[in-house]
């Protein structure tokens, strides 16, 4: 069983396997290099190519290794700094008592919001703000709804515990930065 | 009396978990009295529903939307192209 000609491969399968990616990711630069990985692995591994399921499915099954690869060497690049920081921060939202320092305040019309486009770029752009590893777990958590052992698995997070200790900072995060940049957004008064 | 941060975390945790009875006392107390925390409730709540929102709508994007880019495409090509010529005989 041969695959079909590569040449046709990023007319066929590329925007299946950037959304694919994007999902997983939601980030558009980052998706592109790694499904331009893919077509390189592929085009080595095309050999080995066995015709037990479609070119397709063989493709996201490399995509699939190349996203696992992505963020395992994320989960071990990081900097020691980075937790400390993030610990500072959350120091932060509290006083003294434990209190929150900026009190939550009710967001008006979420259901409205959703239906707008530049909620939604607020949205990714509140993700992308997050700590790396916090961003990274919310993404694949909630947004792509893996299951807990997958989730540790592939971010290389000891325990549940130390997951939902994660997840609960990267909510207050979230909710204080689409607090500020869209349901409780200060007017712009001198411009 | 638990801290307001701990309630967070609570609240957090409800989303994954179900809480122990000794937790869910402890944050119901405090909700009783916290109206911060209630509104903070409601919005890990809406954050769920917001991720799911978006997965759903990455799945069900309309022709044209969240398409590879015509850049990125072709330099995609031209690096097979590239590969693929040096690869064979």
């Amino acid at each position: 069983m041969t695959t079909s000609d590569p040449a046709s491969w990023v007319v066929q399968h590329g925007n299946v396997l950037y959304r694919y990616a994007l999902l997983r990711t939601q980030d558009a630069a980052l998706a592109e290099d790694l499904v331009q990985e893919t077509f390189l692995a592929a085009l080595g591994a095309r050999a080995r190519f066995s015709g037990q399921s479609s070119e397709q499915t063989w493709l996201i099954g490399i995509l699939k290794h190349k996203l696992i690869d992505h963020f395992r060497h994320q989960a071990n690049a990081r900097p020691e700094q980075e937790y400390v920081d993030d610990e500072a921060w959350l120091d932060r939202q509290f006083d003294a008592t434990g209190h929150w320092a900026q009190p939550p305040a009710a967001w008006a019309n979420p259901e409205g919001a959703i239906e707008s486009q530049d909620f939604w770029r607020v949205f990714r752009g509140c993700i992308r703000n997050l700590p790396p590893h916090l961003a990274d777990l919310f993404i694949l958590r909630e947004i792509n709804d893996l299951t807990s052992q997958d989730v540790c698995k592939v971010l290389e997070i000891s325990t549940t515990n130390n997951m939902w200790v994660m997840l609960s900072r990267a909510r207050v995060r979230l909710r204080e930065c689409l607090d500020r940049h869209w349901f409780n957004k200060a007017e712009v008064r001198d411009l | 009396m638990i801290s307001c941060r701990k309630a967070s975390e609570l609240m957090s945790l409800s989303m994954d978990r179900t809480l122990a009875l000794r937790e869910r006392l402890a944050l119901g107390l405090h909700l009783c009295t916290c109206s911060m925390c209630r509104a903070y409730r409601r919005q890990v709540v809406i954050l769920r529903d917001m991720a799911r929102a978006l997965a759903a709508r990455m799945r069900q994007f309309a022709p044209g939307e969240m398409d590879l880019s015509p850049t990125a495409a072709a330099r995609m090509r031209r690096a097979l192209e590239r590969e693929n010529s040096g690869n064979d005989p």
